[in-house]
This record gives structure tokens, C-alpha cells and sequence, in this order.
């Protein structure tokens, strides 16, 4: 009897080992991804590009070996990415030269177009008198602008290495099958190896289809509005385009943000009533299909979060990271989600 | 490099443990390329003595037995009040059902006795195997079917004799 006590002491012990063992790696692991600068990042796009692609690379593989599978798709894929980048490169930096050259001529108009609406304001809203609207918001603007500008350098130094660096992280995720979490199942304990291993499925399988849908939307999003303006012939249209296929990353807001630029050069442009009216209308049908076609199809298995937890999370990851921030708190978040969902579902299986 | 050093030095032990994956009915349908790719997903945990393998309530995988001996109990694994069903040696397989049905085990639990060493397959894995590599996922389900059939016509018997013996 005493012997079984022991065994089952020793056993207790051992498993408090490896488990403290385990957690230790687990959080100098999660942590090095913050401590180290630009790792988080290319980390992150590296697992985008392995979730897109990975598909492709599962179907080739079922009839060649996974070693050929991985480089045939990866080859195709950036081949065929730098050849439309290269192919569409003098349109969008006509269009991006022009915006560079106009681009204090549209601020000048917008503060002339702001003090008129000032006044118009303060003439019928007498309260807004004290307030400095105008003053307020271009002050606003420019210091925005001028911290963009000071962290452009470094941002584009980084994004070089980033861009140079995720595909290769990606390829080496996508070629070893089941990713790169899957080289330290070993160091997991036993006892939570079968959750570990169904979490890791069951996150996979959830971020794989959201990541993907989530960028199938913005390109089709994206490419809805960039063709709608380029039939009305609205200046920029490429260009406002892509940046609106960036900004409906973001939940609920993104949209709102994505044509707000657009409004701003209607405006400045002096277009008239009923034109804006056709561009907003625009913007307005492509969220109509977005809402009613697309996510439905694209990503109605994905957990939904509260459009206040969404604004909430968006601020934070402004706070943190900026625009980058934004775009990726929300991904992140239902990933959490979505793991300790399956973890409490886990542990109260366990105990019934 | 490595690699090659590695499989040569180790060929043996990897041989034998695709011998005694051929040897389960589960996968004695596949050819020697899909058993090496079966074998990728398996995961070689290695266990202490009267340490728990598996417990009702989490089983969702089946294994084999590389080394060492690993014993199938009734009850709880945290209550005195166990029994014994029986105890697997090197090269025998459990848990094949917790693959098609998680509560397949429901009450019953195995333990570790002595040191063991057990390839663990799971069910993730498997859903993984069918959604990828059909073919190789349609060999493996169609032996879980003729295992699951055999226990049948054995319970059909069993009725039978008792049945008989009223």
C-alpha cells in the first residue's frame, strides 16, 4: 500500500515537473516574440501566407511528395504576385506621384473647405463659437501626419526585412506539414498533450478559414471599389481601392475609414451633390454585397464578436501597434477566443 | 546531412517500429509509402510507471505499444475501487474506437506498468489524414468498420448462448 502512495507521490511530482518545465519554455517562447523587434510581425505574416497557401500545397500533395508540393506553389505564387506588381507598377506610381504632387494642394483646399464650414457653423450654432473646429482638427491632422512621417523610415527599413523574411518563415511552416508548433509536441507533458494537440487542431482549422476569408473579402472588396471608380472616372481610383481593401480588414469600422480619403477628394475636387452621392453609393453596394454575400459564405463558421468588444479591441491594438494594430488585434482576439473557448469546454468535459 | 546520419544510425529502430505498425490491424492495409506517412503523425510518448494514459472522459486516440506493458482498468483512476480488464503487451494497440466515437471508453481508463514507450495516434490526426489523404483515411476507416463488425457478430453470439442457455 505504501509503495502505491509513493509511486503515486513520485508520479504527482514528475508531472508538476514537466509541466512547470513546459510553461517555462511556453513563455520565454511567447515572449521572445515580443522582446525581439519585428519577429511578432514576421511571425505573423509568415503564418498569414502559410494559411493561404496551404491549401494548394495539401491538394498537390496528395500526388507528389510534400518536399516538391511546397516550393512549386510557393515558386507560382510570388511569381505570379511580383509579375502583376511589376505589371501594374507604372499605373499605380503615376497615380502615386500625382497624389505626391497634389497632395498639399488637397490639404490647403480642405482647410479652406473646413473654415467655410466653420463659419457656416458658427453662424447657425452659436455655441460652437469658442470651440476652434478648424484649428482643432488640422492641428490634429498635421501632427498626425508628421508622426507618420517620422516613423516611416524605420517602419519601411522593417517592413524591407519583414517582407525579405516572411516568406521564408512561411515556406518552412508550410513545408513541414503541420507547422512549425508541431517540432515541440514533444516537450508537451502527457497530461495535456491530447488537449494541447485537439487545440492546435481545432485553431488551425478556425484561423486557416478565417485568415483566408477575411483576405478573399478585402480583395474582392477592394477590387469592387477600385473598377467602380475607375468606370466613373474618379481620380486615384487604384489607389483608393487597395487602401480600402486594406482598412475592411477592420470590423465595423474599416469600411467607414476606407472612404473617408474618397470623400475628401470629392470634396476637394468640388464635385458636385448628386456624384458624391453615385460614390457613396458605391461604397454603399459594395458593403451591402460584403454583408450579404460575402461574409456569410466566407466566414459565417468563424465566432462573431460584439461590435463593442470589436471597437474595444481596436482601440487597444491602435494604442499598441497602430494602423497595423488595428488591422490585426481582431484576428488575434478570436484566436484567443476561440482557444479558451475550447479550453473551457475541455476542462468542464473533464469534469462530468 | 543529418539527416542520413540519422536514419542510419537509427534505421532499425525506425524498421522495427514500422513492423509493429504494419502489425496493427488498423493499418495493415497500407502500403510501405503511406505507413511512413501514418508514422509522421504519430506521436512516440514515453510513460512512467502507473502513470494514467488515458483517461474516459479524454480519449479521443489509440495506441501502441512499442515497450513495456500498459494495463486497462474499470473505475476512476483517482479511486481505490478499480479492476483489472487486462493488461497489452509490446506490439498489441488500444483505444481504436475512441477514433469514430469519443465515449467509446466510457468508465475505464489505462495505466502504465513499468516504464512504457506507446505511439499515440489521434483522433485530429485521423480527421486530418481523411480530409488531406483520402485514400489512405478510406484503408484505415474501412479496418476500423471490420473491427467494429467482428465485435458485433462476437456480441451477437454471446446473445445467442445466452439465449440458449434460458
Amino acid at each position: 500500500m505504501t509503495s502505491s502512495i509513493q509511486i503515486q507521490k513520485r508520479i504527482k511530482r514528475l508531472i508538476f515537473f514537466r509541466l512547470a518545465f513546459f510553461s517555462i519554455i511556453f513563455t520565454s517562447l511567447i515572449a521572445s516574440l515580443f522582446i525581439i523587434k519585428g519577429l511578432f510581425i514576421t511571425l505573423l505574416l509568415a503564418f498569414v501566407l502559410s494559411f493561404i497557401l496551404n491549401p494548394p500545397v495539401n491538394f498537390l500533395s496528395r500526388w507528389i511528395p510534400r518536399n516538391y508540393a511546397t516550393p512549386l506553389v510557393f515558386i507560382s505564387f510570388l511569381g505570379g504576385l511580383s509579375f502583376l506588381l511589376y505589371r501594374s507598377l507604372p499605373l499605380l506610381s503615376e497615380q502615386f506621384n500625382k497624389l505626391q504632387t497634389e497632395f498639399p494642394n488637397y490639404i490647403e483646399q480642405f482647410s479652406i473647405l473646413l473654415n467655410n464650414w466653420q463659419n457656416h457653423l458658427e453662424n447657425n450654432f452659436f455655441f460652437l463659437k469658442n470651440l476652434n473646429l478648424s484649428t482643432k482638427l488640422i492641428e490634429f491632422l498635421s501632427s498626425f501626419g508628421e508622426t507618420f512621417l517620422q516613423e516611416l523610415p524605420s517602419t519601411l527599413t522593417q517592413s524591407f526585412t519583414i517582407l525579405l523574411l516572411a516568406p521564408f518563415f512561411a515556406f518552412y511552416i508550410t513545408k513541414s506539414r503541420l507547422g512549425l508548433i508541431r517540432n515541440f509536441y514533444p516537450l508537451v507533458p502527457n497530461q495535456v498533450f491530447e488537449m494541447f494537440l485537439t487545440l492546435h487542431h481545432k485553431i488551425n482549422k478556425q484561423i486557416g478559414v478565417f485568415v483566408r476569408g477575411r483576405i478573399l473579402e478585402a480583395c474582392i472588396v477592394g477590387t469592387i471599389i477600385g473598377v467602380g471608380l475607375l468606370i466613373l472616372n474618379f481620380p486615384f481610383a487604384i489607389l483608393l481601392g487597395i487602401f480600402a481593401s486594406f482598412t475592411n480588414l477592420i470590423p465595423y469600422l474599416g469600411p467607414i475609414i476606407g472612404s473617408l480619403p474618397v470623400l475628401l477628394v470629392a470634396l476637394v475636387n468640388d464635385y458636385e451633390i448628386s456624384q458624391i452621392l453615385i460614390v457613396m453609393g458605391l461604397f454603399f453596394f459594395t458593403q451591402v454585397i460584403d454583408s450579404m454575400v460575402l461574409v456569410p459564405i466566407l466566414l459565417a463558421r468563424i465566432v462573431n464578436l460584439h461590435p463593442l468588444t470589436v471597437i474595444i479591441i481596436i482601440i487597444a491594438g491602435a494604442q499598441f501597434m497602430g494602423i497595423i494594430g488595428m488591422i490585426i488585434s481582431i484576428p488575434l482576439v478570436n484566436a484567443l477566443k476561440v482557444s479558451i473557448t475550447a479550453i473551457y469546454q475541455h476542462i468542464s468535459d473533464n469534469i462530468y | 546531412m543529418l539527416e542520413v546520419f540519422f536514419e542510419n544510425f537509427f534505421k532499425k529502430e525506425i524498421d522495427s517500429e514500422i513492423k509493429i505498425i504494419k502489425k496493427c490491424p488498423l493499418f495493415s492495409k497500407l502500403t510501405r509509402k503511406e505507413l511512413s506517412f501514418v508514422k509522421s503523425l504519430l506521436h512516440s510518448r514515453i510513460y512512467v510507471d502507473g502513470e494514467t494514459v488515458f483517461k474516459s472522459s479524454v480519449g479521443t486516440g489509440m495506441y501502441i505499444i512499442l515497450k513495456g506493458e500498459v494495463s486497462i482498468l474499470k473505475g476512476n483512476p483517482n479511486s481505490e475501487n478499480t479492476t483489472l480488464i487486462s493488461t497489452l503487451k509490446t506490439g498489441q494497440f488500444f483505444g481504436e474506437l475512441a477514433l469514430v466515437d469519443k465515449e467509446a471508453y466510457k468508465n475505464m481508463f489505462a495505466q502504465s506498468a513499468g516504464n512504457s514507450k506507446l505511439l499515440a495516434f489521434f483522433q485530429s490526426d485521423f480527421s486530418l489524414i481523411l480530409d488531406n489523404h483520402p485514400k489512405i483515411g478510406v484503408k484505415i476507416l474501412s479496418q476500423i468498420c471490420e473491427i467494429l463488425s467482428h465485435r458485433l457478430k462476437k456480441a451477437e453470439h454471446h446473445i445467442l448462448q445466452i439465449d440458449s442457455n434460458k
